[in-house]
């Protein structure tokens, strides 16, 4: 890799890792929306897709730690977003536990 | 499609006179207001709607775009003949019968892909693997090779624009059905498509069915760039007609390698000789 390149790879590391926290405040604002039925359930597959995203990202931009815990929450959610289905009762604590993880994961190397 | 409707002309549309523009122009009289006409004598089957407008030095591009559409709707000039072929587009994610590979297809995916499983096995979800250009199937030296980099996530489209385009590659971006559309219709067409399966409005296995089944891009090279790692997931891919299936994170030395390998690339622009294998596996197995 040149240098130019290298520039602007680690830029684009540092803007990626910068707007992360944003991203994980409209994932949780989405799921209080949807944990509180304020929104249709069609969220969760907008919810899953965010994390989808974040799981395919974050280590390449250097962010292992990121990518699992995103994976983690992506992999509970996928079946909820095949069947439409909100999550319920103790399912519900789970996710909320997972987005917090997420977010904890950003401080992790 | 049905017939007559005003359709969005675009700057890249071309079109052709039909035989009814032909005998209007013969005739020795003609109802056309005469900028239509005027219009009309510059529509040769070849130019671009946008180098017609600019040929077109009384009249306004968007004078000029409305009278394409006006004839365009009266039939006096219609889409030239590879236009037509992308027609198709206009029902890209609309098509009637359902989109599944065959059970053929995706046997021969399963047996072709011995390397995927084995590296499914022996590294969990991590695979990248690229089919090596056969015969005829390469870019060949004449143009600079264009990749169509589909991918809603901003940075990462970024960084591979950068990194596709630092290793010489002519690279354009798409991150929705619309955009998808309009980057295969544009000329010109890709060389291969980079594309990610998770889109806001789309599924890449879709769009990877509709290239195959679409009577000009059918040929293009599809690499499958994405987060989705089952073994299930990549099977669907390589059934569908995926040239490469790399899972994200993915190293930019193995994405590079992948797009090179299934252009018929090296660096230098050599090309890579075809192997018995057509499949490569590409990279270490992560620690």
């Amino acid at each position: 890799m040149n240098d130019e390149l290298s520039q602007i790879v680690a830029k684009l590391r540092a803007d990626y890792a910068e707007q992360l926290p944003a991203t994980f405040t409209k994932m949780e604002n989405l799921w209080r929306g949807l944990a509180a039925e304020e929104l249709p359930v069609s969220g969760v597959v907008e919810l899953t897709r965010m994390a989808h995203s974040i799981t395919g990202a974050g280590t390449t931009f250097g962010l292992p730690a990121v990518s699992r815990a995103a994976r983690d929450l992506e992999l509970f959610l996928d079946p909820f977003s095949a069947s439409g289905r909100l999550p319920s009762g103790a399912e519900r604590e789970t996710v909320s536990v997972l987005l917090v993880a997420l977010r904890q994961s950003a401080a992790l190397p | 499609m049905a017939g007559k409707q005003h359709r969005v002309i675009l700057d890249d549309d071309v079109f052709a006179l039909t035989p009814k523009a032909q005998h209007e122009l013969r005739g020795s009289a003609t109802s056309l207001a005469p900028a239509a006409l005027e219009v009309l004598v510059l529509i040769d089957g070849v130019s671009t709607v946008a180098e017609t407008a600019a040929r077109a030095r009384t009249i306004e591009k968007d004078t000029v775009v409305n009278i394409l559409g006006n004839l365009l709707y009266d039939g006096l000039i219609a889409f030239s003949k590879d236009q037509a072929a992308s027609l198709d587009f206009v029902d890209f994610f609309e098509a009637k019968s359902p989109i599944k590979p065959s059970v053929a297809a995706t046997a021969k995916a399963k047996k072709e892909s011995a390397a995927t499983t084995q590296l499914l096995q022996q590294q969990g979800y991590v695979v990248r693997i690229a089919r090596r250009a056969g015969a005829g199937k390469t870019t060949g030296p004449a143009h600079t090779p264009c990749v169509l980099v589909v991918e809603d996530e901003s940075h990462l489209a970024t960084l591979l624009k950068h990194v596709l385009a630092n290793e010489g590659f002519d690279v354009r971006l798409a991150k929705n059905r619309g955009e998808i559309i309009a980057e295969l219709r544009r000329s010109p067409r890709p060389d291969l498509v980079l594309l990610d399966v998770t889109l806001p409005d789309a599924d890449g296995f879709e769009v990877l069915q509709r290239i195959r089944q679409h009577p000009v891009l059918q040929g293009m090279s599809v690499v499958m760039l994405t987060a989705k790692a089952t073994r299930d997931a990549v099977l669907k891919g390589l059934a569908g007609g995926a040239d490469g299936y790399i899972t994200k994170p993915f190293e930019i030395e193995v994405l590079v390698k992948a797009v090179n390998v299934v252009l018929g690339l090296v660096e230098g622009g050599r090309m890579v000789e075809a192997e018995k294998d057509p499949w490569l596996a590409m990279g270490k197995p992560p620690k």
